[in-house]
C-alpha cells in the first residue's frame, strides 16, 4: 500500500480499498490476537473496519497515518471489549494454559518458530512492552505513529519496545539453551 | 547468534524496522510481521460492501443528477436508515441499536464534510457540521420499492455467503441491510428481489456515480497522488452551499481521533517503566 493507493481509496476506488485491506487486515488480526486473543480478534477487526469505512471522510493524512488511524480504532474497540469482560489486555494469557502454544526448544531450533508461537512469546511480555513490540513490528508503525496510537511519547514507545526485545532475546536464549545438544534435529527432520 | 548480548536501543529500532538478521529474534520478528496478502482475506467481502456503501463514488459523469443526490444521501450512514424510512423520527437509531449492532457513529461528533447537493433545499444550510439530521426529502424520495445501490451491494455480499457457516450475518457491515430487510431472517428474500430488480441507475452491482465531480478521478486508474480526498463541489452554482470542506480540516497524521483516542491502556499496571 502506497500513498497513491490511499488517495484512490479516499476517492472511492474499490481496488484501492481491496489493496489496503489485504495489506492491513492480516496485520490487524495479529495485533488484535495479541490484544484480545484469537477468538475475538476477527470480530474486533471487522468492527474496526466498519467503523473506519463509515468515518473515511474524516480521515486526513498519509499511509502511516492511515495505518495508525485504523489501529487506533481497533485498539479502542479491543479495550472496550476487554473492559466489558473485565479482562486486561495481554496479561490474561498465560502461555502455560495453552497446551502446545509455548514454543518448544525443538521448534526454536528449527528455522523460526512460527507465527502463533512468536505471538505467544510476545504476549508473555509485560503488556506495555508487548504492545509496543506489536505495534512496531506487526503493524509496522513507526515510533511516532505508535505513540499516537498509544497516547504516549515516541521515546516511551521506543523504550518499551527496546526492553521488550531484550526480554524476548533472553527468553529465546533460555529456550535455545535447553537443547544445547541436539542441533542435528535440524538435519534429521 | 549473540545470545547473551544485550540489544542496544539503536539495534532495537533497526530490528523493528527491518529484521533481516539470521538470529532467532530477527526470525521471530519476521514471523509476526504479516506480509500483504495477494489473495482474498477474511472479511474482505463484507468490508468491501461497507466501503462501497459509504465511500464517495468515483466520478464518471454519466448518471443523472438525481442518482447523485440519492447516492449522497445514502452515503451518510444515518441517512441510510433515513432512506429506508426508519429514521425519520429518530427511531432508526433505536431500531439499529436494538439489533445489537455497535453504532459508534452515533456517539461521536459526526462531521460529515459535505452535503453538497440538495435539489430542493439544504437541510441545514447554516449547520454544516451537524449531519446527524441528514434525512432530507431526497433521502426518502424513491426509496420505496427499489433498494439503494449500496444495499444491493450488501445483498450481493450476503447472498455470496449463503450456505456458509460463521457469524458473518451479524457482521457490522450488514447492519443496514438487516435493518432494511426487517430482520436477518428476511434478508435472503429481500435480497433475492433486490438483486433482480433494476436500480435507478440500471446497474445493480455498480453504485451510481455522481454526474460530474471536480476531482477528475478515473475509477480504473486512480493516479492522483496529490489530490486530497476532497469531495467535489456540485454542479449547482445557484446553490453556493459552502461546506465543501470538512468541518475540521486538521492536518496532523492523526487528525481524526476516534471517539476515545487515548485509553489508559493498562489501567492496573501503570507505566512504571516509562523511562
Amino acid at each position: 500500500m502506497d500513498e497513491d493507493t490511499l488517495r484512490a481509496l479516499l476517492d472511492g476506488d474499490e481496488d484501492a480499498f481491496r489493496t489496503a485491506y489485504r495489506d492491513i487486515h492480516p496485520r490487524l488480526l495479529r495485533y488484535l490476537t495479541g490484544m484480545v486473543g484469537v477468538d475475538d480478534a476477527h470480530d474486533v477487526a471487522a468492527e474496526a473496519w466498519a467503523h473506519a469505512v463509515r468515518d473515511l471522510r474524516k480521515f486526513r493524512g498519509g499511509v502511516d497515518g492511515f495505518r495508525g488511524w485504523i489501529t487506533t480504532i481497533a485498539r479502542n474497540r479491543a479495550l472496550d471489549l476487554l473492559r466489558s469482560q473485565s479482562r486486561r489486555p495481554l496479561v490474561d494469557v498465560d502461555p502455560a494454559d495453552h497446551t502446545g502454544t509455548t514454543p518448544s526448544a525443538e521448534t526454536l531450533a528449527l528455522e523460526g518458530i512460527g507465527t502463533d508461537e512468536a505471538l505467544e512469546l510476545i504476549r508473555s511480555l509485560p503488556p506495555e512492552q508487548a504492545e509496543a513490540v506489536l505495534l512496531r513490528s506487526v503493524m509496522a508503525l513507526d515510533a511516532k505513529t505508535a505513540g499516537l496510537v498509544l497516547g504516549r511519547r515516541p521515546g516511551a514507545v521506543r523504550t518499551a519496545a527496546y526492553r521488550g526485545l531484550n526480554a524476548l532475546q533472553e527468553r529465546l536464549a533460555e529456550r535455545a539453551g535447553d537443547i544445547s545438544g541436539p542441533s542435528d534435529a535440524e538435519g534429521t527432520r | 547468534m549473540n545470545r547473551r548480548t544485550r540489544i542496544t536501543r539503536h539495534q532495537a529500532e533497526q530490528l523493528l524496522d527491518a529484521p533481516t538478521g539470521a538470529d532467532e529474534l530477527s526470525a521471530l520478528l519476521r514471523d509476526v510481521a504479516a506480509t500483504p496478502s495477494s489473495g482474498e482475506v477474511p472479511g474482505e467481502i463484507e468490508a468491501l460492501a461497507a466501503f462501497r456503501a459509504s465511500a464517495p463514488a468515483p466520478a464518471t459523469g454519466s448518471d443523472s443528477l438525481m442518482s447523485k443526490f440519492v447516492r449522497r444521501a445514502v452515503t451518510a450512514p444515518v441517512a441510510t436508515a433515513g432512506a429506508l424510512g426508519l429514521a425519520l423520527a429518530g427511531g432508526g437509531i433505536a431500531v439499529a441499536a436494538s439489533n445489537g449492532a455497535h453504532i459508534p457513529l452515533i456517539s461521536g461528533n459526526h462531521a460529515h464534510p459535505t452535503h453538497p447537493a440538495h435539489p430542493t433545499k439544504p437541510a441545514h444550510p447554516t449547520h454544516p457540521a451537524h449531519p446527524a439530521h441528514p434525512a432530507t426529502p431526497t433521502a426518502t424520495s424513491g426509496a420505496e420499492g427499489t433498494p439503494k445501490p449500496s444495499l444491493v451491494g450488501l445483498c450481493h455480499a450476503w447472498l455470496a455467503h449463503q450456505g456458509t457457516h460463521g457469524k458473518w450475518q451479524s457482521a457490522p457491515a450488514f447492519t443496514a441491510l438487516v435493518t432494511a430487510a426487517g430482520g436477518s431472517d428476511n434478508v435472503s428474500s429481500y435480497c433475492t428481489i433486490a438483486v433482480s430488480k433494476p436500480t435507478p441507475s440500471g446497474h445493480p452491482t455498480h453504485p451510481t456515480k455522481p454526474t460530474q465531480a471536480a476531482s477528475p478521478t478515473h475509477p480504473a486508474h486512480p493516479v492522483h497522488p496529490t489530490h486530497p480526498p476532497k469531495p467535489s463541489p456540485t454542479a449547482h452554482p445557484t446553490h453556493p452551499v459552502k461546506p465543501t470542506k470538512p468541518a475540521h480540516p486538521t492536518k496532523s497524521p492523526h487528525p481524526v481521533k476516534p471517539t476515545k483516542p487515548s485509553h489508559p491502556a493498562k489501567s492496573g499496571k501503570a507505566a512504571a517503566s516509562t523511562d
